[in-house]
């Protein structure tokens, strides 16, 4: 890419970008939302299927899957994007995969994924836990 | 050079380079599609005056190369003391306020292209690819950062002080090039007492300037080399940006009148013919200006009224929602919009 290019790039990213979640971890993501004149957050909570790009690429987003009354629905968010204020973690999740697109054929408990333990991680191939997951857990 | 409708008007107007399509946000939270734009630092090499010209306008050229231009335009280049400029335009009168004199590439350091750091048998071939490239020997302590700090920028021109007072007995030195954001790109520690010898003989020592550095000094009046930067267009919302678009070659209706396609199947003779081009004996011959194949592109175009995003006049350039015509590196003339402001 173009030095000049990557130096605006720069620019516009976020430096409180949203982090510390993985994919399939259950999070709630606050989106800042604009009525009119009027400004309020939405909380849009779901699993982690989806992370796309280098969390330092302008243009890396995460989509989030959630079920609404019997309907799958996702929402792609941008890292840098300013609307996002926060995204908090509910539920760690255990995936074996880098994109959990199997999760949408399937319904009801089934689409639970897998609870991230520190022992589960030894076995499996999921990553360890950092300190603050691990907090996340036990509390 | 010649004398259009743009130079007559009062429009801010300036040139620039294409230099490519990113995305960015906007404060609430969606994309936009930019184009970044290099626009400026223009010089100016010829002032034009209704007493001497019949009508007041600015010459400006932009984009710098090594070559000789033609004759006449090369003489106008020596006169301002300046690389021949690749594009030469018009452009309205300005005020004195938004122009500014730096020292040009040739008051400086003049042959300063290559530089061959030699000590320590460590030889260094580095060419200088933008103005904006900032070669400065410092020196500095080790533990020290040997970076100057974009404040260098305005010391004062002549180029043998740079702005930082350095400890003339500092045990080493160091060379940092610069990218035109500040950022260090290189850095190069030389050894105690070294010198950097530069290509074409000349000795230069710790603290030299070795290459162009933008200073910008305020001038009371618009004379021949003068520069004017991206600057001019503060407070501008919209701006009109003109370009050559990307040559296509010899093109069918299709693509060059969007002529809709004939059927694919059934024995179909007529995928991407043009169709009939006119009547019968009456009139018996076919009426101008009909529609037909030919060459497409390469031609001046103008996108209008795109909105500046950001200006950043350190390092002259211009974000504008959507394209804007021509390639990347492509030069572009910017004016200030017409019809929204």
């Amino acid at each position: 890419m173009n030095s000049i290019i990557a130096e605006v790039e720069k620019k516009f990213q976020k430096k409180d970008k949203p982090g510390g979640f993985q994919i399939g971890d259950n999070v709630d993501v606050h989106v800042r939302i604009i009525e009119g004149d009027k400004e309020r957050v939405q909380i849009f909570s779901g699993t982690v299927i989806k992370i796309k790009g280098r969390q330092n690429n302008l243009r890396s987003t995460f989509t989030v899957r959630r079920i609404v009354s019997g309907e799958g629905v996702e929402r792609v968010f941008p890292y840098h994007s300013p609307s996002i204020v926060k995204v908090e973690v509910r539920r760690t999740g255990k995936a074996r995969r880098a994109k959990l697109y199997f999760l949408r054929d399937r319904v009801g408990k089934a689409t639970k994924v897998k609870e991230r333990r520190e022992e589960e991680g030894v076995e499996g191939q999921a990553p360890a836990l950092s300190k603050k997951e691990a907090e996340a857990v036990t509390t | 050079m010649t004398t259009t409708a743009a130079t007559r008007s009062k429009r801010k107007a300036l040139l620039g380079r294409k230099i490519g399509m990113t995305q960015a946000y906007r404060e609430d939270g969606k994309w936009v599609p930019i184009t970044v734009l290099e626009v400026g630092p223009c010089t100016v090499l010829q002032v034009k005056t209704p007493e001497t010209d019949g009508y007041a306008a600015i010459q400006v050229g932009f984009g710098e190369t090594l070559k000789a231009a033609a004759w006449p335009q090369q003489k106008l280049f020596q006169k301002v003391k300046t690389r021949t400029k690749k594009f030469v335009q018009e452009i309205p009168p300005v005020e004195a306020a938004t122009v500014y004199r730096a020292p040009l590439f040739s008051e400086v350091g003049g042959t300063v292209e290559y530089l061959h750091l030699t000590p320590g048998g460590n030889l260094i071939e580095k060419k200088v690819p933008r103005t904006k490239l900032i070669l400065r020997a410092v020196k500095s302590q080790p533990a020290a950062a040997p970076v100057e700090g974009k404040e260098s920028e305005a010391a004062p021109a002549g180029g043998q002080e740079p702005a930082a007072p350095q400890a003339p007995d500092a045990p080493s030195a160091a060379l940092a090039v610069k990218n035109m954001s500040g950022s260090v790109l290189k850095e190069y520690a030389l050894p105690p007492g070294s010198s950097i010898e530069v290509a074409n003989g000349a000795t230069v020592a710790d603290g030299d300037l070795l290459a162009y550095v933008v200073v910008k000094e305020p001038v009371a009046q618009v004379s021949p080399g003068c520069q004017i930067g991206v600057g001019l267009f503060t407070g501008t919302g919209r701006v009109d940006v003109s370009g050559i678009t990307k040559g296509k070659g010899f093109q069918g209706c299709i693509k060059r009148h969007h002529f809709n396609a004939g059927p694919k199947s059934h024995g179909s003779k007529n995928l991407r013919e043009p169709g009939s081009t006119g009547m019968h004996t009456e009139p018996g011959r076919v009426l101008p200006g009909k529609r037909m194949p030919g060459h497409l592109g390469a031609a001046k175009r103008k996108a209008r009224n795109l909105k500046v995003l950001q200006i950043d006049p350190e390092d002259n350039l211009m974000l504008v929602t959507g394209s804007v015509p021509g390639p990347n590196g492509g030069f572009v003339y910017i004016e200030e919009s017409l019809k929204k402001k």
